[in-house]
């Protein structure tokens, strides 16, 4: 990639301050942002399938829009909005040949600390069984808010809609969520 | 549900995929593979997933009403309104409109959290309205465009789409299988390549045919073949070209050579982007002046125009970028883009230190404008307050 980018930040020079990474230079913002777009992706999917590709595809997006990037702060949370994007395109396909009879069943999540307890394991497992029957855009605002801890407006940015409609759908998850963990 | 959320929470530092340095240097190894991945992969998974909606049921068709624009079914969840007096606008329940300006028939059908479009040839707007709780489809031959709020314009014909997005984001998956993000302003137009066979998509529109379809023959009648005495070649596109339209901006930019030679407005254009997406905004600039000295009269000089201003805005030219966008709307007054480019220029004059042009000139939006959708960024960097 070429130092336009940098020259950019530069010329700008109306309060913006530049990100620790020049936004142009793939290869650092790579380094410095994929174990935290891998996180998200994984946080939505809870499976380890297909999350080295998704990460992969987002910083292609990012780089091929990079353009449309007016303010570089907020770099990282557009590259959260493209993991949103490119996570609810997996989901879709994963269903659609789920249910044409292709592709196999998806992973179970598991927690990297070993010592976490049977039942911390078991309640992830719970809570994923039902998420991936929610609708994908309920699952996907729930997840951001629960499971990656985002704020409601965080939530709305990443998936590019009001927050009403993040608290929405967000309300009708929980309700689905918690009729099948009681009949669980 | 308060207990699951701390409950959550308490596990989520280690609900994390097992990800370090080197794993982080080996998927970045792997990223080329990956492009090459993308620009080869075929349409097939489009035309799999209208199948299987299809099969599922979510996708239904209406017969055809007189106009040109295909409702969803009775009894959906959306309320359509198609006005009496414009058989070519539909407007959906959330406020989504499309508007078939000529040429065939556009086709809408719904699911449970998508609405699929149709379009043959022809010219058609399409709104989809923020904070829509659906993605919207549209497959026009074999490109096809994503978006869940935008205002864009769509031309298509036996051998291209051309898009333009007049406000928010798009994403276009071409023929080829390359993938776009097109944003306010992009102006882009897509090869249709290669035959076009037979698809799902079209089988499976035969197949739910209402009965009473005024005008299903019209519909799926294919195109007869064009009958020439002789075989006419037409000369190869250049090859930079040809890889810009597939998005292969940096190989486009090694085999565009000089650009004094270029003549048509759809080459200085598409090579006006080849720079852009190389990072040469000053070259980009050039060839998008050329388009408004050389083709003062073409409407595409109109969004060379506007395109100019978005480069020159980026670069910090503030001045300069508002008297580009001044001129989009001295040039074209009642195009779609006047609106986008106003605004615009009242944010860029208030950037350059030009306040009283900056509030003269957001009293001219306001005017013109009064239920604008920026009226309020331009309120406020036009320093015009309420009434």
């Amino acid at each position: 990639m070429s130092s336009s980018g940098h020259t950019y930040l530069k010329q700008l020079g109306d309060g913006y301050e530049t990100d620790e990474v020049d936004p142009s230079d793939f290869d650092a913002v790579f380094r410095r942002y994929a174990s935290y777009v891998s996180t998200i992706v994984y946080r939505l999917l809870g499976d380890r399938t297909g999350v080295e590709d998704i990460v992969q595809d987002v910083f292609i997006d990012a780089f091929n829009g990079i353009h449309t990037l007016e303010n570089p702060d907020a770099l990282k949370g557009w590259l959260a909005t493209i993991a949103v994007r490119r996570v609810r395109k997996h989901i879709r396909r994963h269903r659609l040949k789920s249910f044409i009879g292709f592709g196999g069943p998806a992973e179970m999540p598991e927690l990297v600390d070993e010592g976490a307890s049977p039942e911390q394991s078991m309640l992830l497992r719970q809570v994923f069984e039902h998420l991936r029957k929610l609708a994908t855009e309920d699952r996907l605002a729930w997840s951001l808010r629960h499971l990656e801890g985002m704020t409601v407006s965080e939530v709305a940015r990443a998936c590019q809609c009001s927050t009403s409609t993040v608290k929405r759908r967000i309300a009708r998850a929980e309700e689905r969520l918690e009729q099948r963990l009681k009949n669980d | 549900m308060t207990n699951l959320h701390d409950r959550l929470a308490e596990i989520r530092d280690d609900f994390r995929p097992d990800w370090d340095e080197e794993k982080t240097q080996q998927v970045l190894e792997g990223v080329p593979a990956r492009r090459r991945y993308r620009r080869n992969r075929k349409l097939a998974a489009v035309a799999t997933v209208c199948l299987a909606l299809v099969a599922s049921g979510l996708l239904l068709s209406r017969g055809a009403q007189d106009g040109g624009v295909t409702a969803p079914n009775d009894g959906s969840d959306m309320v359509v309104e198609v006005p009496d007096d414009d058989p070519n606008v539909l407007v959906l329940a959330d406020g989504s409109r499309v508007t078939k300006k000529d040429g065939e028939r556009v086709e809408l059908v719904e699911g449970a959290s998508e609405t699929r479009m149709t379009m043959g040839d022809g010219r058609s707007s399409f709104e989809i309205t923020a904070g829509a709780d659906r993605t919207y489809f549209l497959t026009v031959g074999k490109v096809e465009i994503e978006t869940a709020r935008a205002r864009f314009d769509v031309e298509s014909d036996a051998s291209s789409v051309k898009v333009l997005v007049l406000d928010g984001t798009i994403e276009v998956v071409t023929a080829t299988g390359a993938e776009r993000t097109l944003t306010s302003g992009a102006r882009e137009e897509f090869a249709t390549e290669g035959e076009v066979a037979a698809t799902p998509e079209e089988a499976s529109r035969d197949d739910i045919a209402e009965p009473g379809d005024a005008q299903p023959a019209e519909v799926r009648e294919p195109k007869p073949e064009p009958v020439a005495a002789e075989p006419i070649e037409a000369p190869a596109p250049p090859k930079w070209s040809v890889l810009a339209e597939r998005g292969d901006w940096k190989e486009a930019a090694a085999q565009l050579g000089s650009t004094e030679d270029i003549e048509e407005i759809e080459m200085l254009l598409l090579a006006a982007d080849v720079k852009r997406y190389n990072d040469q905004p000053q070259a980009a600039i050039i060839l998008l002046d050329r388009v408004a000295r050389e083709f003062p009269d073409d409407k595409r000089a109109t969004i060379a125009q506007f395109q100019k201003g978005r480069i020159e805005m980026q670069l910090g030219k503030y001045a300069q970028a508002a008297r580009s966008w001044q001129k989009v709307s001295e040039m074209s007054p009642s195009s779609s883009l006047a609106e986008d480019s106003l605004s615009r220029e009242v944010e860029a004059w208030f950037r350059a230190g030009d306040k009283v042009t900056a509030k003269e000139r957001a009293r001219t939006y306001l005017e013109r404008f009064p239920n604008g959708y920026r009226t309020e960024m331009v309120r406020r960097y036009g320093g015009v307050a309420k009434p």
